[in-house]
Protein backbone atom coordinates (compact mmCIF):
# COMPACT_ATOMS: atom_id res chain seq x y z
CA UNK A 1 0.00 0.00 0.00
CA UNK A 2 1.19 3.64 -0.55
CA UNK A 3 1.70 5.90 1.89
CA UNK A 4 -1.68 8.06 2.31
CA UNK A 5 -0.23 10.92 1.38
CA UNK A 6 -0.01 10.52 -2.23
CA UNK A 7 -2.80 8.48 -2.07
CA UNK A 8 -6.29 10.08 -2.82
CA UNK A 9 -8.90 8.21 -1.10
CA UNK A 10 -7.50 5.20 0.84
CA UNK A 11 -10.17 3.04 2.23
CA UNK A 12 -9.27 0.22 4.99
CA UNK A 13 -11.42 -2.54 6.14
CA UNK A 14 -14.30 -0.20 6.16
CA UNK A 15 -17.83 -1.45 7.45
CA UNK A 16 -21.05 0.04 7.48
CA UNK A 17 -24.07 -2.11 8.01
CA UNK A 18 -27.58 -1.12 8.64
CA UNK A 19 -29.01 -4.60 8.61
CA UNK A 20 -27.16 -8.18 7.60
CA UNK A 21 -25.85 -7.85 4.19
CA UNK A 22 -27.36 -4.12 4.10
CA UNK A 23 -24.90 -1.67 3.62
CA UNK A 24 -20.94 -1.87 3.17
CA UNK A 25 -18.54 -4.68 4.56
CA UNK A 26 -14.84 -4.82 4.85
CA UNK A 27 -13.57 -2.57 2.10
CA UNK A 28 -10.22 -1.67 1.19
CA UNK A 29 -8.63 0.14 -1.23
CA UNK A 30 -6.63 2.49 -2.49
CA UNK A 31 -7.09 5.55 -5.08
CA UNK A 32 -4.08 7.57 -6.75
CA UNK A 33 -4.48 10.96 -8.23
CA UNK A 34 -5.66 11.37 -11.70
CA UNK A 35 -7.26 7.70 -11.57
CA UNK A 36 -11.05 7.27 -12.47
CA UNK A 37 -12.32 4.75 -10.24
CA UNK A 38 -15.57 3.92 -10.65
CA UNK A 39 -17.84 1.49 -8.35
CA UNK A 40 -20.68 -0.57 -10.54
CA UNK A 41 -23.55 -2.75 -8.82
CA UNK A 42 -26.63 -3.72 -8.84
CA UNK A 43 -29.39 -1.36 -7.28
CA UNK A 44 -29.01 -2.12 -3.36
CA UNK A 45 -25.73 -3.36 -3.65
CA UNK A 46 -24.11 -0.75 -0.72
CA UNK A 47 -22.42 1.82 -3.94
CA UNK A 48 -24.49 4.73 -3.01
CA UNK A 49 -23.92 3.95 0.76
CA UNK A 50 -20.09 3.51 0.18
CA UNK A 51 -20.37 6.98 -1.52
CA UNK A 52 -21.81 8.90 1.29
CA UNK A 53 -19.03 7.15 3.62
CA UNK A 54 -16.84 8.55 0.80
CA UNK A 55 -18.44 12.74 1.27
CA UNK A 56 -18.95 11.80 5.27
CA UNK A 57 -22.31 12.19 5.23
CA UNK A 58 -22.34 8.86 6.90
CA UNK A 59 -20.18 7.52 9.51
CA UNK A 60 -18.37 4.04 9.43
CA UNK A 61 -18.95 1.54 12.00
CA UNK A 62 -15.19 0.22 11.59
CA UNK A 63 -12.55 0.94 9.88
CA UNK A 64 -11.77 4.04 7.91
CA UNK A 65 -11.32 6.50 4.57
CA UNK A 66 -8.62 8.81 4.41
CA UNK A 67 -9.73 11.52 1.40
CA UNK A 68 -7.25 13.59 0.21
CA UNK A 69 -5.17 13.00 3.99
CA UNK A 70 -8.03 13.76 5.54
CA UNK A 71 -10.57 11.67 7.79
CA UNK A 72 -13.93 12.10 5.82
CA UNK A 73 -15.36 11.49 9.38
CA UNK A 74 -14.55 14.63 10.29
CA UNK A 75 -15.34 16.57 7.05
CA UNK A 76 -12.79 18.74 7.20
CA UNK A 77 -12.83 21.86 5.20
CA UNK A 78 -9.68 20.67 3.46
CA UNK A 79 -11.79 17.41 2.02
CA UNK A 80 -15.08 19.56 1.34
CA UNK A 81 -13.42 22.34 -0.73
CA UNK A 82 -11.40 19.90 -2.96
CA UNK A 83 -14.45 17.63 -3.58
CA UNK A 84 -17.33 18.16 -5.71
CA UNK A 85 -19.94 15.70 -5.82
CA UNK A 86 -23.48 15.07 -6.92
CA UNK A 87 -25.45 12.67 -4.60
CA UNK A 88 -27.86 9.58 -6.02
CA UNK A 89 -30.60 12.32 -6.15
CA UNK A 90 -31.05 15.49 -7.31
CA UNK A 91 -31.12 18.11 -4.44
CA UNK A 92 -32.25 21.36 -5.37
CA UNK A 93 -34.06 24.96 -4.13
CA UNK A 94 -36.59 24.57 -6.61
CA UNK A 95 -38.44 28.17 -6.60
CA UNK A 96 -34.95 29.58 -7.65
CA UNK A 97 -33.25 29.43 -11.37
CA UNK A 98 -31.08 26.89 -11.92
CA UNK A 99 -28.26 30.08 -11.98
CA UNK A 100 -29.11 30.73 -9.10
CA UNK A 101 -28.86 27.18 -7.56
CA UNK A 102 -25.49 26.55 -9.14
CA UNK A 103 -24.19 29.95 -7.97
CA UNK A 104 -24.78 29.10 -4.50
CA UNK A 105 -23.02 26.15 -4.52
CA UNK A 106 -19.99 27.57 -6.42
CA UNK A 107 -19.96 31.27 -4.04
CA UNK A 108 -19.85 28.54 -1.17
CA UNK A 109 -16.18 27.48 -2.28
CA UNK A 110 -15.42 30.95 -1.71
CA UNK A 111 -14.89 31.31 -6.02
CA UNK A 112 -14.50 34.63 -7.08
CA UNK A 113 -17.95 36.07 -8.56
CA UNK A 114 -16.29 36.99 -12.06
CA UNK A 115 -14.69 33.44 -12.14
CA UNK A 116 -17.98 31.86 -11.34
CA UNK A 117 -20.06 33.07 -13.98
CA UNK A 118 -17.59 32.52 -16.43
CA UNK A 119 -16.79 28.52 -15.12
CA UNK A 120 -21.15 28.68 -15.32
CA UNK A 121 -21.55 29.75 -18.13
CA UNK A 122 -18.84 27.26 -19.71
CA UNK A 123 -20.59 24.51 -17.62
CA UNK A 124 -24.59 25.62 -18.44
CA UNK A 125 -23.02 25.67 -22.21
CA UNK A 126 -21.52 21.93 -21.98
CA UNK A 127 -24.72 20.80 -20.54
CA UNK A 128 -27.26 22.21 -23.08
CA UNK A 129 -28.80 24.05 -19.75
CA UNK A 130 -27.31 27.98 -20.82
CA UNK A 131 -31.67 28.56 -21.78
CA UNK A 132 -33.07 27.39 -19.11
CA UNK A 133 -30.69 28.93 -16.62
CA UNK A 134 -32.58 31.25 -15.35
CA UNK A 135 -35.78 29.04 -15.38
CA UNK A 136 -36.88 28.06 -12.01
CA UNK A 137 -35.93 24.39 -11.12
CA UNK A 138 -39.48 22.74 -10.66
CA UNK A 139 -39.94 23.63 -14.41
CA UNK A 140 -36.79 21.44 -14.85
CA UNK A 141 -36.58 17.66 -16.34
CA UNK A 142 -35.52 14.47 -14.23
CA UNK A 143 -32.44 14.73 -16.39
CA UNK A 144 -32.31 18.45 -16.61
CA UNK A 145 -31.85 18.30 -12.92
CA UNK A 146 -29.48 15.64 -12.79
CA UNK A 147 -27.00 17.70 -15.34
CA UNK A 148 -27.39 20.91 -12.79
CA UNK A 149 -26.20 18.22 -10.31
CA UNK A 150 -23.02 17.91 -11.99
CA UNK A 151 -22.53 20.86 -12.83
CA UNK A 152 -22.81 22.09 -9.17
CA UNK A 153 -20.18 19.35 -8.44
CA UNK A 154 -17.78 20.58 -11.05
CA UNK A 155 -18.39 24.29 -11.00
CA UNK A 156 -14.88 24.37 -8.68
CA UNK A 157 -13.11 22.63 -10.67
CA UNK A 158 -12.33 20.26 -7.50
CA UNK A 159 -9.67 18.13 -6.97
CA UNK A 160 -11.55 14.97 -6.41
CA UNK A 161 -15.28 14.30 -8.33
CA UNK A 162 -17.49 12.29 -6.93
CA UNK A 163 -20.55 11.69 -8.82
CA UNK A 164 -23.05 8.61 -8.31
CA UNK A 165 -25.18 7.49 -10.79
CA UNK A 166 -24.41 10.45 -12.86
CA UNK A 167 -25.61 9.47 -16.26
CA UNK A 168 -29.30 8.35 -15.12
CA UNK A 169 -31.75 10.53 -17.09
CA UNK A 170 -29.13 12.35 -18.83
CA UNK A 171 -29.19 12.89 -22.86
CA UNK A 172 -25.96 10.90 -24.83
CA UNK A 173 -24.69 14.14 -25.69
CA UNK A 174 -24.52 14.76 -22.46
CA UNK A 175 -22.56 11.98 -21.59
CA UNK A 176 -20.58 11.69 -24.32
CA UNK A 177 -19.57 15.11 -23.10
CA UNK A 178 -18.74 14.32 -19.53
CA UNK A 179 -16.77 11.59 -20.27
CA UNK A 180 -14.61 13.99 -22.41
CA UNK A 181 -14.17 16.21 -19.63
CA UNK A 182 -14.22 13.16 -16.87
CA UNK A 183 -11.11 11.97 -19.15
CA UNK A 184 -9.27 15.75 -19.21
CA UNK A 185 -9.57 15.76 -15.33
CA UNK A 186 -7.43 12.26 -15.52
CA UNK A 187 -5.20 13.58 -17.52
CA UNK A 188 -4.63 17.05 -15.39
CA UNK A 189 -4.09 14.47 -12.14
CA UNK A 190 -6.96 14.71 -10.53
CA UNK A 191 -9.06 12.11 -9.00
CA UNK A 192 -12.57 11.17 -9.95
CA UNK A 193 -14.99 8.41 -8.10
CA UNK A 194 -18.36 7.35 -10.16
CA UNK A 195 -20.35 5.14 -8.24
CA UNK A 196 -23.37 3.85 -11.41
CA UNK A 197 -25.03 0.57 -12.81
CA UNK A 198 -24.10 1.78 -16.73
CA UNK A 199 -20.99 -0.77 -17.45
CA UNK A 200 -21.13 0.53 -21.45
CA UNK A 201 -20.48 4.41 -20.04
CA UNK A 202 -18.28 3.72 -17.26
CA UNK A 203 -15.96 1.12 -19.47
CA UNK A 204 -15.21 4.44 -21.56
CA UNK A 205 -14.39 6.51 -18.86
CA UNK A 206 -12.84 4.26 -15.87
CA UNK A 207 -9.46 3.99 -15.37
CA UNK A 208 -10.30 1.22 -12.77
CA UNK A 209 -13.47 -0.32 -11.77
CA UNK A 210 -14.11 -2.66 -8.62
CA UNK A 211 -17.61 -4.77 -9.15
CA UNK A 212 -20.03 -4.59 -5.86
CA UNK A 213 -22.22 -7.17 -4.16
CA UNK A 214 -23.75 -6.90 -1.02
CA UNK A 215 -21.62 -4.33 -0.06
CA UNK A 216 -18.54 -6.16 -1.08
CA UNK A 217 -16.10 -5.90 -3.53
CA UNK A 218 -16.16 -8.81 -5.53
CA UNK A 219 -13.77 -7.83 -8.19
CA UNK A 220 -11.77 -4.90 -9.23
CA UNK A 221 -8.88 -3.90 -12.42
CA UNK A 222 -9.05 -2.06 -15.43
CA UNK A 223 -11.28 -2.38 -17.89
CA UNK A 224 -9.20 -4.64 -20.00
CA UNK A 225 -8.71 -7.09 -16.74
CA UNK A 226 -11.97 -7.54 -16.23
CA UNK A 227 -13.32 -8.47 -19.62
CA UNK A 228 -9.95 -10.27 -20.28
CA UNK A 229 -11.46 -12.70 -17.21
CA UNK A 230 -14.45 -13.58 -18.87
CA UNK A 231 -12.94 -13.46 -22.50
CA UNK A 232 -13.14 -16.98 -23.25
CA UNK A 233 -17.04 -16.29 -23.51
CA UNK A 234 -19.02 -15.39 -26.18
CA UNK A 235 -22.47 -14.05 -26.62
CA UNK A 236 -24.89 -15.12 -28.87
CA UNK A 237 -28.60 -13.50 -29.71
CA UNK A 238 -30.80 -15.40 -31.84
CA UNK A 239 -33.72 -14.03 -33.11
CA UNK A 240 -36.69 -16.87 -33.98
CA UNK A 241 -39.84 -17.11 -35.62
CA UNK A 242 -42.72 -17.42 -34.60
CA UNK A 243 -42.01 -16.65 -31.11
CA UNK A 244 -41.71 -20.56 -29.59
CA UNK A 245 -40.61 -21.40 -25.73
CA UNK A 246 -37.29 -23.11 -26.39
CA UNK A 247 -36.30 -25.01 -23.36
CA UNK A 248 -32.61 -23.97 -22.33
CA UNK A 249 -30.33 -26.94 -24.60
CA UNK A 250 -29.20 -29.99 -21.68
CA UNK A 251 -26.21 -30.99 -24.18
CA UNK A 252 -24.45 -27.84 -24.49
CA UNK A 253 -22.34 -26.10 -21.32
CA UNK A 254 -24.52 -22.64 -21.29
CA UNK A 255 -22.81 -19.83 -18.57
CA UNK A 256 -26.79 -18.34 -19.30
CA UNK A 257 -29.72 -18.82 -21.06
CA UNK A 258 -32.32 -16.28 -21.35
CA UNK A 259 -35.18 -15.78 -23.56
CA UNK A 260 -37.64 -12.79 -24.01
CA UNK A 261 -40.27 -13.29 -26.27
CA UNK A 262 -38.67 -14.41 -29.95
CA UNK A 263 -35.12 -12.93 -28.59
CA UNK A 264 -32.83 -15.40 -27.29
CA UNK A 265 -29.72 -14.60 -25.06
CA UNK A 266 -27.43 -17.16 -24.81
CA UNK A 267 -23.48 -17.00 -22.95
CA UNK A 268 -21.39 -19.77 -23.99
CA UNK A 269 -17.46 -20.72 -23.93
CA UNK A 270 -15.85 -19.03 -26.82
CA UNK A 271 -15.67 -22.13 -29.14
CA UNK A 272 -16.46 -21.98 -32.63
CA UNK A 273 -18.28 -24.95 -32.29
CA UNK A 274 -21.00 -24.40 -29.99
CA UNK A 275 -22.72 -21.64 -32.33
CA UNK A 276 -23.93 -24.28 -34.61
CA UNK A 277 -24.80 -26.31 -31.88
CA UNK A 278 -27.30 -24.08 -30.18
CA UNK A 279 -28.82 -23.48 -33.44
CA UNK A 280 -28.70 -27.47 -34.27
CA UNK A 281 -30.74 -27.43 -30.81
CA UNK A 282 -33.23 -24.27 -31.27
CA UNK A 283 -34.50 -25.85 -34.93
CA UNK A 284 -34.53 -29.17 -33.54
CA UNK A 285 -37.68 -27.84 -31.02
CA UNK A 286 -39.14 -26.42 -33.91
CA UNK A 287 -37.89 -22.83 -33.54
CA UNK A 288 -37.33 -20.96 -36.81
CA UNK A 289 -33.95 -18.85 -37.01
CA UNK A 290 -34.38 -14.94 -37.90
CA UNK A 291 -31.21 -14.12 -37.04
CA UNK A 292 -27.82 -14.80 -35.57
CA UNK A 293 -25.44 -12.35 -33.90
CA UNK A 294 -22.13 -13.19 -31.78
CA UNK A 295 -21.24 -10.61 -29.73
CA UNK A 296 -17.72 -10.19 -28.08
CA UNK A 297 -17.30 -10.13 -24.13
CA UNK A 298 -17.78 -6.77 -22.92
CA UNK A 299 -17.84 -4.92 -19.00
CA UNK A 300 -21.69 -5.98 -18.72
CA UNK A 301 -20.96 -9.36 -19.43
CA UNK A 302 -18.25 -9.49 -16.89
CA UNK A 303 -20.31 -7.46 -14.61
CA UNK A 304 -23.29 -9.78 -14.84
CA UNK A 305 -21.13 -13.06 -14.27
CA UNK A 306 -19.09 -12.04 -12.23
CA UNK A 307 -22.09 -10.95 -9.70
CA UNK A 308 -23.01 -14.46 -10.26
CA UNK A 309 -26.30 -13.23 -11.17
CA UNK A 310 -26.26 -14.46 -14.70
CA UNK A 311 -28.73 -13.15 -17.65
CA UNK A 312 -31.53 -16.08 -16.77
CA UNK A 313 -32.04 -14.17 -13.66
CA UNK B 1 -29.28 39.23 -5.76
CA UNK B 2 -27.88 36.34 -6.49
CA UNK B 3 -27.52 33.96 -2.59
CA UNK B 4 -23.99 33.43 -1.64
CA UNK B 5 -25.19 31.72 1.67
CA UNK B 6 -27.90 30.21 3.31
CA UNK B 7 -29.81 33.07 4.50
CA UNK B 8 -29.58 34.68 1.68
CA UNK B 9 -30.97 31.23 -0.15
CA UNK B 10 -34.13 31.19 2.26
CA UNK B 11 -34.45 34.44 1.79
CA UNK B 12 -34.78 34.40 -2.12
CA UNK B 13 -36.84 31.10 -1.87
CA UNK B 14 -39.28 33.10 0.23
CA UNK B 15 -39.69 35.94 -1.97
CA UNK B 16 -39.20 33.83 -5.15
CA UNK B 17 -43.12 32.10 -4.82
CA UNK B 18 -45.59 34.75 -4.47
CA UNK B 19 -48.20 32.44 -3.95
CA UNK B 20 -46.15 31.13 -1.14
CA UNK B 21 -45.24 34.16 0.52
CA UNK B 22 -48.87 35.48 0.71
CA UNK B 23 -50.40 32.23 1.83
CA UNK B 24 -47.95 32.08 5.03
CA UNK B 25 -48.06 36.33 5.59
CA UNK B 26 -52.47 35.60 4.74
CA UNK B 27 -53.09 32.47 6.54
CA UNK B 28 -51.32 34.08 10.01
CA UNK B 29 -53.23 37.04 9.15
CA UNK B 30 -57.11 35.45 8.93
CA UNK B 31 -55.90 32.87 12.22
CA UNK B 32 -55.02 36.40 14.29
CA UNK B 33 -57.60 38.86 12.50
CA UNK B 34 -60.32 37.39 15.17
CA UNK B 35 -57.96 38.23 18.65
CA UNK B 36 -57.41 41.54 16.91
CA UNK B 37 -60.84 42.49 16.50
CA UNK B 38 -63.18 40.50 18.06
CA UNK B 39 -64.41 41.80 21.21
CA UNK B 40 -63.38 39.13 23.91
CA UNK B 41 -61.09 39.98 27.27
CA UNK B 42 -57.52 40.94 26.59
CA UNK B 43 -56.07 38.11 28.38
CA UNK B 44 -57.98 35.97 26.01
CA UNK B 45 -56.69 37.67 22.81
CA UNK B 46 -52.92 38.13 23.65
CA UNK B 47 -53.04 34.24 24.50
CA UNK B 48 -54.55 33.67 20.92
CA UNK B 49 -52.29 35.58 19.19
CA UNK B 50 -48.89 34.48 21.52
CA UNK B 51 -50.19 30.87 20.42
CA UNK B 52 -49.54 31.88 17.02
CA UNK B 53 -46.44 33.25 17.66
CA UNK B 54 -45.72 29.80 19.65
CA UNK B 55 -46.88 27.48 16.44
CA UNK B 56 -45.07 30.13 13.62
CA UNK B 57 -42.16 29.86 15.59
CA UNK B 58 -41.54 27.08 17.30
CA UNK B 59 -44.00 24.28 15.26
CA UNK B 60 -42.69 25.96 12.33
CA UNK B 61 -39.28 25.82 12.62
CA UNK B 62 -39.61 22.05 13.85
CA UNK B 63 -41.27 20.99 10.59
CA UNK B 64 -39.01 22.80 8.47
CA UNK B 65 -36.31 21.16 9.79
CA UNK B 66 -37.35 17.78 9.27
CA UNK B 67 -38.48 18.66 5.95
CA UNK B 68 -35.16 20.06 4.95
CA UNK B 69 -33.64 17.00 5.81
CA UNK B 70 -36.41 14.37 4.36
CA UNK B 71 -35.83 16.43 0.99
CA UNK B 72 -32.17 15.44 1.50
CA UNK B 73 -31.02 19.81 1.64
CA UNK B 74 -29.17 19.42 4.46
CA UNK B 75 -26.97 16.28 2.99
CA UNK B 76 -26.56 18.59 0.21
CA UNK B 77 -25.48 21.65 2.34
CA UNK B 78 -23.35 19.40 4.14
CA UNK B 79 -21.38 19.05 1.38
CA UNK B 80 -19.98 21.95 1.45
CA UNK B 81 -17.00 23.84 2.76
CA UNK B 82 -19.28 25.91 5.51
CA UNK B 83 -19.32 24.76 9.41
CA UNK B 84 -22.07 23.49 10.44
CA UNK B 85 -23.08 26.31 12.92
CA UNK B 86 -22.95 28.80 10.45
CA UNK B 87 -25.71 26.99 8.56
CA UNK B 88 -27.64 26.52 11.47
CA UNK B 89 -27.20 30.49 12.15
CA UNK B 90 -28.60 31.10 9.02
CA UNK B 91 -31.45 28.69 9.18
CA UNK B 92 -32.21 30.49 12.76
CA UNK B 93 -31.89 33.90 11.02
CA UNK B 94 -34.07 33.52 8.08
CA UNK B 95 -36.70 31.07 9.91
CA UNK B 96 -36.61 33.85 12.69
CA UNK B 97 -37.15 37.09 10.19
CA UNK B 98 -39.78 35.00 8.02
CA UNK B 99 -41.85 34.22 11.45
CA UNK B 100 -41.30 38.09 12.66
CA UNK B 101 -42.99 39.20 8.67
CA UNK B 102 -46.08 36.86 9.72
CA UNK B 103 -46.67 37.49 12.68
CA UNK B 104 -45.25 40.64 13.07
CA UNK B 105 -48.12 42.71 11.00
CA UNK B 106 -50.31 40.99 13.38
CA UNK B 107 -49.15 42.09 16.41
CA UNK B 108 -48.76 45.35 15.00
CA UNK B 109 -52.13 45.37 13.89
CA UNK B 110 -53.01 44.01 17.62
CA UNK B 111 -51.14 46.91 19.31
CA UNK B 112 -53.01 49.21 16.98
CA UNK B 113 -56.36 48.46 17.36
CA UNK B 114 -56.07 47.88 20.85
CA UNK B 115 -53.01 49.27 22.32
CA UNK B 116 -53.07 52.47 24.86
CA UNK B 117 -50.56 55.09 25.75
CA UNK B 118 -47.73 53.41 23.26
CA UNK B 119 -44.24 55.05 23.76
CA UNK B 120 -41.10 54.52 21.98
CA UNK B 121 -39.54 53.26 24.98
CA UNK B 122 -42.41 50.89 25.27
CA UNK B 123 -42.52 50.00 21.49
CA UNK B 124 -38.53 49.00 21.54
CA UNK B 125 -39.53 47.35 24.54
CA UNK B 126 -42.20 45.29 23.32
CA UNK B 127 -40.54 44.60 19.84
CA UNK B 128 -37.22 43.69 21.52
CA UNK B 129 -39.06 40.43 23.35
CA UNK B 130 -41.03 39.65 20.50
CA UNK B 131 -37.52 39.52 18.63
CA UNK B 132 -35.93 37.32 21.42
CA UNK B 133 -38.98 35.82 21.39
CA UNK B 134 -38.89 34.24 17.56
CA UNK B 135 -35.67 33.41 17.71
CA UNK B 136 -35.69 31.53 20.95
CA UNK B 137 -38.50 29.55 19.51
CA UNK B 138 -36.43 28.97 15.66
CA UNK B 139 -33.47 27.79 18.32
CA UNK B 140 -35.76 25.39 20.30
CA UNK B 141 -37.72 24.28 17.20
CA UNK B 142 -34.60 23.29 15.43
CA UNK B 143 -33.33 21.79 18.22
CA UNK B 144 -36.28 19.32 18.15
CA UNK B 145 -36.30 18.82 14.19
CA UNK B 146 -32.54 17.39 14.92
CA UNK B 147 -33.82 14.65 17.77
CA UNK B 148 -37.12 13.81 15.45
CA UNK B 149 -36.61 11.46 12.26
CA UNK B 150 -39.96 11.56 10.12
CA UNK B 151 -42.48 14.42 9.89
CA UNK B 152 -45.42 12.59 12.06
CA UNK B 153 -42.67 11.79 14.73
CA UNK B 154 -41.92 16.09 14.59
CA UNK B 155 -45.77 16.71 14.56
CA UNK B 156 -46.61 15.20 17.22
CA UNK B 157 -43.72 16.17 19.24
CA UNK B 158 -44.34 19.97 17.87
CA UNK B 159 -47.76 20.56 19.32
CA UNK B 160 -47.04 19.00 22.63
CA UNK B 161 -44.26 20.85 23.17
CA UNK B 162 -45.90 23.93 21.82
CA UNK B 163 -48.87 23.30 24.35
CA UNK B 164 -46.18 23.03 26.98
CA UNK B 165 -44.89 25.91 26.17
CA UNK B 166 -47.95 27.54 26.69
CA UNK B 167 -48.70 26.33 29.53
CA UNK B 168 -44.94 27.60 31.83
CA UNK B 169 -45.91 30.50 29.90
CA UNK B 170 -48.78 31.24 31.79
CA UNK B 171 -50.94 31.74 28.87
CA UNK B 172 -53.44 29.57 30.04
CA UNK B 173 -54.78 29.18 33.21
CA UNK B 174 -53.04 25.95 35.41
CA UNK B 175 -53.93 23.89 38.05
CA UNK B 176 -53.67 26.07 41.63
CA UNK B 177 -50.81 24.07 42.58
CA UNK B 178 -48.46 24.51 39.94
CA UNK B 179 -49.36 28.36 40.25
CA UNK B 180 -46.42 28.99 42.18
CA UNK B 181 -43.97 27.12 39.75
CA UNK B 182 -45.71 28.67 36.90
CA UNK B 183 -44.69 31.54 38.15
CA UNK B 184 -41.30 31.49 38.98
CA UNK B 185 -40.67 30.33 34.98
CA UNK B 186 -42.70 33.15 33.67
CA UNK B 187 -41.09 35.26 35.12
CA UNK B 188 -37.52 34.41 33.37
CA UNK B 189 -39.78 33.28 30.49
CA UNK B 190 -39.74 35.64 27.04
CA UNK B 191 -43.23 34.42 26.28
CA UNK B 192 -44.64 35.33 28.81
CA UNK B 193 -43.47 38.46 29.52
CA UNK B 194 -44.14 39.32 25.98
CA UNK B 195 -48.04 38.02 26.44
CA UNK B 196 -48.19 40.44 30.09
CA UNK B 197 -46.31 43.64 28.23
CA UNK B 198 -48.82 43.18 25.32
CA UNK B 199 -51.54 42.77 27.92
CA UNK B 200 -50.24 45.63 29.48
CA UNK B 201 -50.29 47.63 26.77
CA UNK B 202 -54.06 47.14 26.15
CA UNK B 203 -54.62 48.75 29.60
CA UNK B 204 -52.18 51.54 28.97
CA UNK B 205 -50.53 50.33 32.19
CA UNK B 206 -46.62 49.01 30.66
CA UNK B 207 -43.79 50.05 33.22
CA UNK B 208 -40.60 50.16 31.42
CA UNK B 209 -37.13 50.52 33.65
CA UNK B 210 -33.87 51.34 32.03
CA UNK B 211 -32.62 47.76 32.96
CA UNK B 212 -35.05 45.55 31.27
CA UNK B 213 -35.22 47.84 28.05
CA UNK B 214 -31.58 47.01 27.41
CA UNK B 215 -31.50 43.67 27.34
CA UNK B 216 -34.11 44.16 24.29
CA UNK B 217 -32.52 46.73 22.36
CA UNK B 218 -29.34 44.55 22.61
CA UNK B 219 -31.17 41.77 21.12
CA UNK B 220 -32.81 43.78 18.52
CA UNK B 221 -29.61 45.49 17.54
CA UNK B 222 -27.84 41.54 17.28
CA UNK B 223 -30.11 40.32 15.43
CA UNK B 224 -30.83 43.81 12.47
CA UNK B 225 -26.25 43.88 12.37
CA UNK B 226 -26.89 39.74 11.79
CA UNK B 227 -29.67 40.21 9.17
CA UNK B 228 -27.81 43.00 7.27
CA UNK B 229 -24.39 41.26 7.53
CA UNK B 230 -25.68 37.87 6.21
CA UNK B 231 -28.00 40.21 3.57
CA UNK B 232 -24.68 40.84 1.41
CA UNK B 233 -22.07 39.30 -0.10
CA UNK B 234 -18.96 40.41 1.37
CA UNK B 235 -16.96 38.90 -1.23
CA UNK B 236 -14.90 36.65 1.72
Amino acid sequence: MNNTSTTSIRIVNLTREYAPGRGVTGITLDIEPGECFAVLGRNGSGKSTLTRLLLGLERPDSGNITVLGNNSVYRSKDHLSNTGATLDTSIHWDRLSGWDNAFFVARNYRMPVKEIEHRLYNLFELADLTANAFDPVHTYSFGMRRKLSIIEALCHDPELLVLDEPTTGVDVQFQIKLSRLIKERTVKGFTTWISGNDPDWIAGVASRIAFMEFGKFIAAGTVDELIGEVAQFQEICVTINPPLEIPKPCNVDCSSYMQTGNSITILVDKNPGLVPEMMDWIVSQGGKINKVEVRQSTLSDAFLLKTGRALEE
Amino acid sequence: MKPSNVFQLEMKTLFSGKRNLALKIGLTLLLGFPFVMVAMPLTVKVSGLMMLVLFTGFFGAAVTLVRRRTDGHTARLKLLPVPQWIILVDFVLSGALIDMLQTGIILALFVIVNGQGITGSTFIYAAGLFCITVVMLNIFGIVLGFVMESNPEVHLAAALTTGFFALISNLFPVPARLDRLIETISRYNPISILSDVLVDLGQDNVVVHDQPLLIPVLILVIFTGSVIFRSYDWGI
